[in-house]
Parts: structure tokens; C-alpha cells; sequence
């Protein structure tokens, strides 16, 4: 049986207790940080249009069609920690390099990555000044207030998991994995359900969090993440959803 | 955009402005707009979030634009823009992206001539894989570089304007014609014309990247068949057209004049379109 492969940081916590939870289904976990997948050998090929990669880790494991079925990339980045004392301009040209490869090594699995890069990830995530217009666009349309300027700060309490009273309002944070909707590890339904299924909907994601500023105004987006920590229940959810993808019949490369 | 200020409507009312010292545009109200964000670095302060404001305006506005910013994302990365680019209908060239010395010089057997350049989209010099380059080979372990069969045939730039083509010919000994003249060869460029299979493939790349305005990078067999290396979302299509009289900026001039004729202007949300006010100043 395939792995499922999961891309982050030995830190992140949800993205180990994703790793425990598919285990616990039978499903192999392979977890790979940035700084091991920048170490390893890499074999990735384009012939008549089709891309076929082979990635060989510092341990000996392969990662090709063969060996993964399904992958959750938690990646901000590439690290560039080998070129962490050459020149700026040297590093910036390899963690633009970087960049680049790890897109045309996700993008080629299609559906079997969650958290591939996108021009979505375009002044979103935690570091983020604001919520950029097309989210607010999108947040619109789907029954969620505006912010109210798309250069108005968002308080520092927005990146946090939890939820509390700022100035702007009461500040919430909430994930979207697929058709589940989470708050504080519990599910949560209505018009807010309904309102933030629509936002991941249309940015056509399988994995989004959002932060809400609730006030008597109504809800708006505060911040926005495509790799948002997860609680967890949400990686419980998230461990289904990729169990559920690994044990589809594979395809061939894309 | 110095002592500039950005008033985006998002109400649907179309009364987005812009204020600039050389005079007042009205946005909402705009054919089209052409959008080449080169240049210096976006500035800080307030010009600075004005020109943000805008850049992300223009990938909503249901204005048509040539150059919107989330439509430069596929050219970021060689191969994966490969990958969309066959899915159009056009042949790539055989790529490998690898830090593994060994597999290169596999490569290079298999294909007889190989040349490298960058994955992403930093512009870089093609270079042809010779002896002074395989000397160098074991540098790749430290960042990983693509490299591609080399493709015979003769260069052809094909500029996409909306459904309109303007394939120009290029005559270079140069791996990389563009820096020809650095490597004391010459490089003459001519209009030229293209199948039609393959002229409806150009234009079918360029619509199914989002790209209005596009520089398609060709290779033209001795049997006809095209090879495409890259397409660019933000051509310099200047230079091809001084030195072959092609009436590209005429064609682009007339797609913006015309409201873009492949241009959603429904102002169907889903695309992102705007329903609301914001203001920057």
C-alpha cells in the first residue's frame, strides 16, 4: 500500500497527529520535512507532457508514483538551509528555484495533494498584513462581511487559534476541510457553516482556515490560510479525507 | 504613483478611482487595460499600498486586463508550465530536473545535445551542455537545474493578441538568441506563419493560461512540427515588432479598445469579480 505523505516541519503538531490518526486507519505515513526533501536526490522528468518524479530521501526511501498515494503539503517554503551562508542573491535564487520545483512536483499529482502551491497563496497565511481582494470578493459573495479596508491591519490575535475580544470585535478562528467546517475542535453548522463552505468552495480547496472578526456588524474575514495549523479534530477530518484518496485506483502520471 | 490615492468600489456602483499627480482615472469605466507590473520595486508608504491595492484589483476587476497578476503564476515554474502547456495540445521538450550528476550525463546520452537553464521564472541564459559545462556538473548537487533535450529547428516567437497570431522567426546560431549578439553571433528576425493546427494550438495555450496577451516560444522541426518552450505572460513584443513591422501594439491596442473579446464581463462572482468599496489614500 502506498504512503501517504506528509509534508511539514517535525514542529507542526497537527500534521503528526494527521500522521497518527492515518496510521490508525492502516494507512502507511511517510513524514518528510522541507530541510530532508532539499537534501534528497531528485529525478523529475517531463517526456511527451507527462511528469514523472523520483525523489530518493537521505534514508534511502523513495518517493515516486509507486510509493505515495496521497500527499498533505503543510510546507510555507523551502528552507535553503545549504545556502544559509552564501550571498542574498544566491539565496534567493535558490529558494526561487526551490519554489518552482516543489510546484511542478505537487501540481503533477493533482487531486492527491492537499496544500498544493497556487496563486492563491499570493499575500495569504499567517504573516499576512491583510486579507487580499480577491478573498474579500469571495467572502462577499458568500454572506461573510467585508474588512474594513483591504489595508486595515488585522490585530495580532488574528493568527492565534483561539478566540478573543480585540477592538474590531470578537476574533474566531475556523477551519474548512472539505465539507467539514471547525471551530475549538467541534463542528459547527449554520449560516456560518454554510457561508465559510462556500469560500473554500470557490477557491476550489480541499483544506482553508479562516480567521472571523464577529462583531455587530457581522462576520468578516480577518485572515486567511491555506495551510492552517490543524486541531485535533480537524486532523482527523483530514486523515479520512486523505485515507479515503489513497485507497483510489492510482492514475497515471499527470 | 507618488502622491497617488486608489478608491476601489466593490458595490457594483463602478466608481473606482484613481488619482495620480497626471490626472484622475476613472477605473470601473476603462475598455481594458493593459498591465506590464516591471519595473522598480513596489515603493513603501502609501504609493506603495496604492500600487497593491491595484495590482490586486486588477485580478478581480471584471475590466478586461492584459497582464493580470495571478495569470503570471504558471510561468513561475519551467516545468509545471510544461505540463499545461501539453495539455493544450503542444509538444515540450524532453525535461529532466534533477542535482544528480549521473542521471545528467544519462541524459545526455540519451538525447546526443542537451542544454540547461533555470526552473523558475529568473530569467537565465540558455546554455548547451558541453565540455566546459560538464566540467562543472557537480555544482548541481547543491540546487537542482533542468535540463532539455536539444531541439532542432528554427526559433519562432509567436505573440498571441486575443484570437489574433504574429508568429516572428528567428535566425540565430545562439542557443539563446536573445543574447546573441554577447556571443558575437548574429540574430534576424522576420515575420512569419505558422500551420493553422499549430496557430490554433497558440492560441489555445494562451486561452486556457488566462493569457490575453502572450509570447509563445517556439521551435520549428524540419517536418513541421512545433516544440514549445515557454509561454510568457508579459512579452516584450516591442522588440519583435521593430524589427519585423508586425502590428502587434496595433492589435493590442484595438483588444483593449474593444472591451477584450474572450473577457467574462458578467461580473460573475465566482471569477472574483468586485461587489464591494474599499478605499486607499
Amino acid at each position: 500500500m502506498p504512503y501517504a505523505l506528509i509534508l511539514s516541519g517535525p514542529d507542526n503538531l497537527g500534521a503528526g497527529q494527521v500522521a497518527s490518526a492515518l496510521r490508525r486507519r492502516g494507512t502507511p505515513v511517510l513524514r518528510v520535512s522541507g530541510e530532508m526533501l532539499e537534501m534528497s536526490r531528485w529525478e523529475h522528468r517531463v517526456e511527451n507532457g507527462l511528469s514523472h518524479s523520483r525523489i530518493h530521501l537521505p534514508d534511502g526511501k523513495v518517493l515516486d508514483a509507486s510509493t505515495v498515494g496521497v500527499v498533505l503539503n503543510q510546507l510555507r517554503g523551502p528552507t535553503v538551509a545549504r545556502f544559509a551562508a552564501s550571498p542574498e542573491r544566491d539565496r534567493t535564487y535558490a529558494m526561487v528555484e526551490w519554489e518552482s520545483l516543489l510546484l511542478a512536483w505537487l501540481s503533477s499529482w493533482g487531486s492527491r495533494v492537499i496544500g498544493c502551491p497556487s496563486a492563491l497563496d499570493w499575500g495569504v497565511g499567517p504573516g499576512a498584513p491583510s486579507v487580499p481582494l480577491r478573498w474579500q470578493v469571495w467572502a462577499r459573495h458568500c454572506g461573510l462581511g467585508l474588512a474594513r479596508s483591504i489595508l486595515s491591519p488585522r490585530p495580532a490575535s488574528a493568527t492565534g487559534p483561539d478566540v478573543r475580544s480585540t477592538p474590531f470585535g470578537r476574533v474566531e478562528s475556523w477551519t474548512v476541510v472539505s465539507d467539514y467546517v471547525l471551530r475549538d475542535d467541534r463542528v459547527v453548522g449554520g449560516d456560518t457553516a454554510a457561508a465559510l463552505q462556500c469560500l473554500a468552495r470557490l477557491a476550489e480547496v480541499d483544506l482553508l482556515g479562516i480567521t472571523l472578526c464577529r462583531s455587530g456588524s457581522g462576520d468578516e474575514v480577518m485572515g486567511v490560510d491555506l495551510r492552517p495549523p490543524l486541531s485535533p479534530r480537524a486532523a482527523e477530518i483530514v486523515a479520512g479525507l486523505l485515507a479515503d484518496r489513497c485507497a483510489e485506483p492510482m492514475g497515471v502520471a499527470s | 504613483m507618488a502622491a497617488a490615492s486608489l478608491r476601489l468600489d466593490l458595490s457594483g456602483a463602478r466608481q473606482s478611482v484613481l488619482r495620480t499627480e497626471s490626472g484622475v482615472v476613472d477605473l470601473d469605466r476603462l475598455t481594458g487595460i493593459y498591465a506590464r507590473a516591471l519595473g522598480p520595486a513596489v515603493p513603501s508608504g502609501t504609493a506603495g499600498e496604492v500600487t497593491e491595492a491595484l495590482h490586486q484589483w486588477l485580478d478581480v476587476t471584471d475590466v478586461p486586463v492584459m497582464g493580470r497578476p495571478a495569470s503570471m503564476f504558471s510561468n513561475g515554474s519551467k516545468p509545471h508550465q510544461a505540463r499545461l502547456i501539453a495539455a493544450a495540445g503542444l509538444r515540450v521538450p524532453t525535461t529532466l530536473v534533477t542535482n544528480d550528476p549521473s542521471l545528467v550525463r544519462e541524459f545526455l546520452a540519451e538525447q546526443g545535445r542537451v542544454i540547461f537553464k533555470s526552473i523558475s521564472g529568473i530569467r537565465s541564459i540558455v546554455r548547451e551542455l558541453d565540455d566546459d559545462a560538464l566540467a562543472r556538473l557537480d555544482r548541481i548537487r547543491a540546487l537542482p537545474t533542468q535540463f532539455q533535450g536539444r531541439v532542432p529547428g528554427v526559433d519562432v516567437r509567436v505573440h498571441v493578441v486575443g484570437e489574433r497570431v504574429f508568429p516572428t522567426r528567428i535566425l540565430s546560431s545562439a542557443a539563446d538568441y536573445r543574447y546573441a549578439a554577447r556571443d558575437g553571433l548574429a540574430c534576424d528576425l522576420e515575420a512569419s506563419a505558422l500551420s493553422p493546427d499549430v496557430e490554433a494550438a497558440c492560441v489555445r495555450v494562451a486561452a486556457d493560461l488566462e493569457l490575453p496577451l502572450a509570447g509563445v516560444d517556439l521551435r520549428i522541426g524540419e517536418d513541421g512540427a512545433a516544440t514549445c518552450f515557454e509561454v510568457n505572460p508579459m512579452p516584450a513584443f516591442s522588440y519583435y515588432e521593430s524589427n519585423t513591422g508586425q502590428p502587434i501594439a496595433l492589435a493590442i491596442a484595438e483588444w483593449l479598445a474593444n472591451g477584450g473579446c474572450a473577457e467574462n464581463t458578467e461580473g460573475d462572482p465566482a471569477d472574483g469579480s468586485l461587489s464591494e468599496r474599499s478605499e486607499v489614500a
